[in-house]
């Protein structure tokens, strides 16, 4: 009996251990996504739910997304929930490759059990949008971190305003980088989740409120957004500044016409930022891309005085590869130009890239432009008659800040010479040069890649070679997408290629000297430094800052007067932490009659404010001078002696559409009631 | 007649090395001095001294460099050392106070006829501060904030 106890015992506990009555360990985690959506447009959310079984810790899973490029870093809120919790799966902002994207949940007891994929088509917005590229750099406004930053990115902003007037941002993406604390994460760069487009005026002013997946940028009220200004020359491009007071900055905004190929086969480019060491640091040349889209050129650098030109690139075994955009145009350059840095791409247009670098390890940050040498499939051939009667524009940025423009003729052969200004007194100490004369030799090769050498006796300020870069005959460097100003295009790219300073520039064919063609309505900006401090608040730490400013306003007969956006926060201009969108601008242009373009006047910049909250600044004075290249384009910079200097640009404004001009007028009856 | 055969061969070797330069030496950057050197290493010195004034901003009318300078007593006289615009300012900023004994390394220039030392590099109190670099353009505390914040980071492990 004994022994047939014990026997029934075995068997009972057998028979309870192998029906899971037992330890569960024994049981394998099971992962189950139980809720998933399985098609999303761009940038909506969807519930995801995972069901864990048999897991005694009840750890829950983590939710992932596959391809990283196209998924990010932020695409689920929580990123990890208990079992049968839901979380919100956000889809990316771009139509991946293949059209999907693939979730997974992981048990957090056991990493190796994974729930099987399930497969979520990304489709396009369900609201109409065009889609607008930008760029900026500038000064961030953080303590201890007042560093150099670069951005650019793609926003999808609606066509169609909402009930309140604004235009939507639907979907986007950006790129971050100040080489110290923030970089976006690669490979998927920061999600632009929303925000608005609101023009603020008739005349084309807005604001660009962008709301992104990346809390390190933005203020501390605001993390994760950003405000841009913008002084809108038309419907496809705009002067752009960032001014909600973590940074201040200077670009473009440029309507995308495309997001792919074709391009073109050859590009001229520069780009321009701060090294590991803090020092400025330009890079430039021309390159050609094959059939495989791989990259061959000439690269010049100069890193903080340190110049090394004619590098061809890339160096054997290494490859440089475009590659493929994603649906709003983002995409990688495969290999390094310059050996270091990593770069990413936006694309504009057909013969428009802007370049950033993406990079967190190598402790630097750039941006800049690449434009095409000519159409798809062409071969340009260029030469030194290239370049003719052309005005120009170089600075540097808020770390060694100095501005120079002028106009120069050419032999179309070998020699160059012209009159310019040149503000180098914030870095390099010398006063300030106000028409000088200045001349020397010139080289282009036959793929637009050259340089003006400085005469021993005839130079402008501290310069003495500038690396050229030559574009398209057919493309306006300022306003990419513009066809219809045929003065405006054509040129080349400049970049300080000398022990003296560092910055680049632009070149545009001259075709207009008359103060009196100047005239019209205008959109203007400029980027600066200044040695005012802020006398409000904490005691200042600063002593040379950056300010921007874009604005619209009017020439007629020299006499100029504006409106816009003022971005001070440090005070270097005013002395006052000023963020104005309501700053006043106004200047009486003086030919000189030289025949030259060249016109000179101080500009009022002023403000008024509501008290208390910001007390008004003193009006500000600024000698500028200005160098016009055809009816609707001149450069200006500012030539104040170790006080503040700028270089910008004032641009024919053709005006918004009217339907734009309608959403201003149904925003400000709205507010009104 | 061999001595000149010699010579001529010799003259036709040299003649080939010079023009036998890259095709790309056409667009090859030639640094003719139009404009002085911002910064010229090789006539770099270090003076010792103590601080008689640290001016944190210049202010334009003095017709100073911008940014901040140390006016440094040495035995050649008093030195007014330009530091630029960011090297009192930041992580890792110089910290150097009147009556300190100071280093300074860098090039003595005329700026609008004053003799003006453009400092590079400043050790204090055991410290070497990098002010500029070898070209003479001034650093963002760029690296500095990165190397501080990195040292924090270590700190907290």
């Amino acid at each position: 009996m004994k022994r047939g106890t014990l026997w029934m015992v075995f068997v009972a506990l057998f028979v309870w251990n192998s029906a899971g009555c037992g330890s569960s360990s024994k049981k394998p985690i099971t992962v189950t996504i139980s809720m998933a959506p399985t098609t999303l447009a761009v940038n909506s959310s969807g519930s995801v739910v995972a069901t864990v079984t048999h897991d005694p810790a009840n750890g829950g899973v983590i939710w992932s997304c596959t391809p990283a490029v196209a998924c990010g870093s932020f695409s689920f809120l929580p990123s990890s929930t208990p079992s049968g919790a839901t979380s919100v799966f956000t889809a990316p902002p771009a139509i991946p490759s293949g059209g999907s994207v693939t979730i997974t949940a992981t048990s957090l007891t056991n990493g190796s059990v994974v729930s099987a994929p399930v497969t979520v088509t990304i489709t396009a917005a369900t609201v109409a949008t065009n889609n607008f590229v930008f760029y900026a750099s500038g000064e961030q406004n953080a303590t201890d971190a007042e560093a150099t930053y670069s951005v650019a990115g793609v926003v999808a902003i609606a066509t169609t305003a909402s009930a309140d007037g604004s235009f939507a941002v639907i979907a986007g993406e950006q790129d971050y980088n100040d080489g110290i604390d923030i970089t976006s994460p690669q490979p998927s760069g920061d999600f632009i989740t929303g925000g608005s487009l609101v023009f603020t005026n008739a005349a084309g002013q807005a604001t660009l409120t962008l709301t992104t997946n990346n809390p390190a940028i933005g203020n501390s009220v605001n993390p994760g957004m950003e405000v841009f200004a913008l002084a809108f020359a038309n419907d496809n491009h705009a002067l752009i500044v960032q001014f909600d007071g973590s940074a201040t900055s200077s670009g473009s905004y440029d309507f995308q016409s495309s997001t792919t190929a074709p391009i073109s086969t050859s590009f001229a480019f520069t780009t321009a930022g701060v090294d590991s060491s803090g020092a400025t640091i330009a890079e430039a040349g021309v390159f050609a891309l094959d059939a495989s889209s791989n990259l061959t050129g000439t690269l010049d650098v100069n890193d903080g005085g340190a110049v090394v030109t004619g590098t061809a690139f890339p160096v054997a075994p290494a490859t440089v590869t475009l590659g493929v955009a994603d649906s709003l145009g983002r995409g990688s350059i495969a290999g390094s130009i310059d050996g270091t840095t990593t770069i990413n791409f936006y694309v504009v247009g057909p013969e428009v890239l802007r370049l950033v670098d993406v990079d967190a390890a190598s402790g630097d940050t750039s941006v800049g432009s690449a434009y095409g040498q000519g159409a798809a499939g062409t071969t340009p051939v260029f030469s030194a008659a290239s370049i003719g009667t052309s005005v120009f524009s170089v600075a540097g940025n808020d770390v060694d800040q100095f501005a120079a423009a002028g106009q120069f003729t050419t032999d179309s052969v070998s020699t160059f010479s012209g009159v310019g200004d040149e503000n180098e007194s914030l870095s390099i100490g010398s006063a300030p040069v106000l028409a000088g004369a200045f001349g020397g030799t010139y080289a282009v090769n036959a793929s637009g890649y050259g340089n003006f050498t400085f005469g021993a006796a005839n130079g402008l300020g501290s310069m003495l070679v500038l690396g050229v870069y030559v574009v398209d005959p057919a493309l306006n460097i300022l306003d990419p997408n513009n066809t219809t100003n045929a003065a405006g295009e054509g040129g080349a790219l400049f970049a300080e290629m000398d022990a003296n300073l560092v910055g680049t520039g632009v070149l545009i064919p001259q075709t207009d000297t008359a103060l009196t063609a100047l005239a019209g309505p205008f959109v203007f900006g400029a980027q600066g430094d200044g040695t005012a401090e802020s006398t409000v608040g904490p005691p200042p730490v600063t002593v040379i800052d950056e300010f921007d400013f874009v604005g619209e306003g009017a020439i007629a007969g020299g006499a100029f007067t504006g409106t816009g956006v003022l971005s001070d926060p440090f005070g270097s201009l005013t002395a006052t932490s000023v963020q104005s969108t309501n700053a006043a601008f106004s200047a009486s242009f003086v030919d000189d009659l030289e025949g030259i373009g060249r016109s000179t006047s101080n500009l009022q910049v002023s403000a008024t404010f509501t008290p208390p909250a910001t007390p008004d600044f003193p009006t500000v004075t600024l000698a500028v001078t200005v160098y016009e290249a055809n009816a609707g384009q001149a450069f200006w910079i500012d030539t104040d002696d170790l006080t503040d200097v700028f270089a910008g640009s004032i641009q024919s404004n053709t005006g918004v559409t009217a339907a734009v001009k309608k959403r201003v007028q149904a925003r400000t009856t709205n507010q009104k009631h | 007649m061999k001595w000149r055969s010699s010579v001529v061969g010799l003259f036709a070797v040299l003649a080939l090395c010079l023009f036998a330069v890259p095709i790309h030496a056409q667009t090859t950057v030639t640094t003719k001095t139009a404009a002085p050197l911002r910064y010229d290493i090789s006539k770099e010195v270090t003076l010792t001294g103590t601080v008689s004034s640290v001016v944190k901003k210049a202010s334009p009318e003095t017709k100073m460099m911008a940014g901040s300078h140390l006016i440094v007593e040495t035995t050649s006289g008093t030195v007014d050392a330009s530091l630029g615009g960011f090297a009192l300012r930041g992580m890792g900023a110089l910290t150097v106070t009147t009556g300190q004994r100071v280093q300074v390394t860098g090039v003595m220039k005329k700026i609008r006829d004053k003799e003006v030392f453009v400092t590079r590099l400043v050790q204090a109190d055991g410290h070497v501060y990098t002010i500029r670099n070898e070209h003479g353009f001034a650093l963002a505390p760029t690296a500095r904030e990165r190397a501080t914040k990195s040292e924090a980071k270590g700190g907290q492990l």
